[in-house]
């Protein structure tokens, strides 16, 4: 019976995934900073975004009135956070909405119903609609209307450095501890080998292309010369 | 090698690296998006334009033998400055929808979306064509963008 439920439950996360708007293009956005926009919280704080400099940060634009992803991203990262257990001062996670048509209340309610309360959680709401277009933009984030209800969306984790600097995105529905842990380790500038070397893949590639073309030009060139 | 054979590979090496820089001009320089072929994208089967935010729409486009249904016929409206997505399907064959003076270049796909963003910094009007062909009423198969 729980084999059975695992599989409908997958299979309703499979439906949710159906129509995942349009991807970022994330080599427009490593490396570059955000606007600093104004949020305000679910207490009715006001605070910018380089208040939050000084630790690696998460951001997880959602939708408060979306039926299924935003519900599912939402309780995993909570859940893989509290797997990973870190200290509270190691990351700050900001949960806001992308429709410029919620506000205040629908970001308390969904924060109410789905228990993120941590200390380092925040949940927000950029007032200003051309301020969220400016940040969404910043990190490439493209919603499509369906409705007023529905919004199909890219369902990603934005990871930002301690100076507020973009530098991982993580995909997907469910987060897993370690996409988490993969994506703060970079936050901190930890890179793997491979992480520092697979940029740099595509024009040592193309280089070796035109060297050999240009190295095959000079060959046939010289036996031209001795013939 | 005969001299016209290592012409011939000299003209290709420089096309090839002509061809790398455009390349990477057009990403870099012009900030150019690639066309995004959205498989997983809900299926419309009519046209609307949406304010989705300030200065920002959404136009979803069905192309058809032998027009295009924007919401508001085959022409739309928008004011200078404008950011516009573009989401373009098909109602009947494959169709083309390309608007002059911008980067949409797309396919116009039955039972598939694509998708290209655009931003109109200048009032005009902008000619949107199928430049794929389609039938019988092919040539007369265009739409209009005006920015004002």
């Amino acid at each position: 019976m729980r084999r059975l439920a695992g599989y409908l439950l997958s299979f309703a996360l499979g439906c949710s995934a159906f129509g995942q708007g349009v991807p970022p293009n994330i080599s427009k956005t490593l490396g570059t900073t955000p606007p600093d926009v104004q949020f305000v919280d679910t207490q009715g704080r006001t605070f910018r975004l380089s208040d939050l400099k000084g630790k690696p940060l998460i951001l997880s634009p959602i939708y408060a009135r979306c039926p299924s992803a935003c519900i599912v991203i939402s309780r995993s990262v909570k859940k893989a956070l509290e797997q990973l257990n870190l200290p509270d001062d190691a990351y700050t996670v900001l949960t806001f909405t992308f429709d410029p048509k919620e506000g205040r209340g629908e970001m308390t309610a969904f924060q109410r119903k789905h228990a993120l309360n941590r200390p380092n959680w925040r949940v927000a709401y950029v007032p200003d609609d051309k301020s969220l277009f400016d940040l969404l933009d910043a990190i490439d984030f493209r919603f499509t209307y369906i409705s007023e209800q529905v919004k199909d969306h890219p369902n990603l984790l934005v990871f930002l450095d301690k100076e507020g600097v973009i530098r991982h995105y993580e995909f997907g529905l469910e987060f897993t501890p370690e996409q988490l842990q993969r994506g703060l380790r970079i936050a901190r500038g930890e890179y793997t080998l491979w992480e520092r070397v697979s940029d740099w893949i595509f024009p040592v590639g193309a280089l070796g292309v035109l060297a050999t073309g240009a190295w095959m030009m000079l060959g046939a060139k010289r036996r031209s010369h001795r013939r | 090698m005969d001299l016209f054979e290592k012409r011939a590979m000299a003209l290709a090496l420089s096309l090839v690296l002509m061809f790398f820089g455009l390349i990477v001009y057009a990403a870099k320089g012009l900030q150019a998006d690639l066309p995004t072929c959205l498989p997983n994208a809900r299926l419309f089967k009519n046209g609307q334009m949406v304010e989705v935010g300030p200065n920002r729409y959404q136009v979803d486009a069905v192309a058809f033998m032998w027009s295009f249904d924007m919401g508001q016929g085959n022409t739309i409206k928008v004011p200078r400055g404008a950011v516009v997505d573009f989401y373009v399907t098909s109602r009947d064959v494959m169709h083309g929808y390309h608007i002059d003076k911008t980067l949409v270049n797309l396919m116009a796909i039955p039972g598939a979306v694509t998708y290209a963003r655009a931003k109109f910094d200048e009032a005009g009007e902008y000619q949107i064509i199928c430049h794929e062909y389609c039938g019988l009423g092919h040539q007369s198969m265009a739409g209009k963008v005006i920015v004002e």
